[in-house]
């Protein structure tokens, strides 16, 4: 007998066979590694309605002073944006620009007629019966979460561009923090102001010899916060 | 009377906080010099100390209304900011809308009050150089009470 010959491929064990294929798969997963998991509030990962209604509750409930809506959205959305990150959720912004010379204007509950250049708030995609729809988290105006539509009517412009952004954007012309430095500099700066203006109308009414009426406040509410 | 109630006239002063008297923590030194005392009997006390505190970490301005003796009648949080706009106000002739650059708000300067032309002015000059400008306005209405030119560099206490 003489000396065998090369094995052919075909007749290789099977485990060598075996061992190849999955290298060569493992080889293709390196290469296109699986996308990451959609984070819950993104488009492709929608939340519930109860969930959308949880997330403006623990918003509202954040020492964010919603009360003092004269100023400083883009601090508050951006607080909203940090905390709602820390909860493992992905939030985008909408923002509603007053063209230049034009003012957006607001019937606010407590505030009476308030003038902005722009309003922003961040927002998540929910799923509804009729599908997947990004709603606006804005406990400055609204008592629950709404969607980009009913968030833009109670604001008035003749001149106004609705714009959808990423989260990350946190001023107007593409200004960001991501450090959130200036967001927490301005959030001080807001509770001062809210402070003051509480205490400006209290003085106020004394000066006068009004009592305010608490009842009145509450009437005041569905002006704006028809949610 | 000023339109805040207050005995008139009364120096207004807009600068920064350099110190604060650490012992009484009702007083507090500003940068051109000027000692100024918080009235402990006042319904502001407590919200003024907050503001003093908060003005020094931070490095805000503050305007204030004090009399000789120092004595502090208003005392109101400050920013500096670069002007964007004037225009007339179409709801109440006497005021003009002020748009400020890094706020969302139309802020408003009453321009029929003395020394309202003047402030006007000056607001008009940030707009066409980018001055940065120091703006104090009041808590309740959010009128501009005063402008100044901002120095170059803040002053750091």
């Amino acid at each position: 007998m003489g000396e065998p010959g090369p094995v052919p491929l075909l007749q290789l064990p099977t485990w060598v066979v075996l061992r190849e294929r999955i290298r060569a798969e493992e080889a293709l997963f390196e290469a296109d590694p699986p996308p990451p998991a959609a984070l819950p509030g993104s488009d492709g990962n929608p939340l519930s309605l109860e969930a959308a209604g949880t997330l403006f509750t623990d918003m509202r409930g954040a020492d964010i002073p919603f009360d003092f809506a004269k100023s400083y959205c883009s601090a508050r959305a951006h607080e909203m944006r940090r905390l709602m990150a820390a909860q493992g959720v992905e939030c985008r912004k909408v923002f509603f620009h007053a063209a230049k010379d034009y003012s957006i204007r607001v019937q606010h509950p407590a505030m009476g007629t308030i003038l902005w250049s722009y309003h922003v708030a961040p927002t998540v995609a929910v799923q509804t019966p009729g599908g997947v729809v990004r709603m606006v988290i804005d406990p400055s105006l609204f008592e629950g979460p709404v969607t980009i539509e009913e968030w833009r009517a109670v604001m008035h412009c003749d001149k106004a561009v609705l714009e959808q952004t990423s989260g990350a954007i946190y001023q107007p012309f593409d200004a960001r923090d991501d450090d959130y430095k200036q967001t927490e500099r301005l959030l001080a700066e807001a509770r001062l102001a809210a402070e003051a203006w509480r205490l400006a109308r209290e003085t106020a009414w004394e000066d006068d010899g009004i009592v305010p009426d608490q009842d009145s406040d509450e009437d005041d509410d569905d002006i704006a916060r028809t949610a | 009377m000023t339109s805040h109630g207050l005995p008139d006239p009364m120096p207004a002063r807009m600068g920064w906080i350099t110190s604060v008297d650490a012992e009484s923590g009702a007083g507090f030194t500003l940068d051109d010099g000027t000692v100024c005392r918080l009235d402990r009997t006042s319904a502001w006390f407590d919200f003024w100390t907050r503001l003093v505190a908060k003005s020094q970490e931070y490095g805000w301005p503050v305007y204030v209304l004090s009399d000789a003796e120092g004595a502090v009648a208003l005392l109101l949080h400050a920013s500096v900011h670069t002007v964007e706009g004037i225009q007339p106000d179409p709801d109440d002739t006497s005021r003009v809308r002020v748009r400020l650059a890094g706020t969302d708000a139309i802020h408003f300067l009453k321009i029929d009050e003395p020394g309202g032309d003047a402030l006007a002015l000056r607001l008009h000059e940030a707009a066409e150089s980018g001055r940065p400008v120091v703006v104090a306005q009041d808590a309740l209405a959010s009128e501009i009470v005063d402008v100044r030119f901002a120095p170059a560099v803040p002053p750091s206490a």
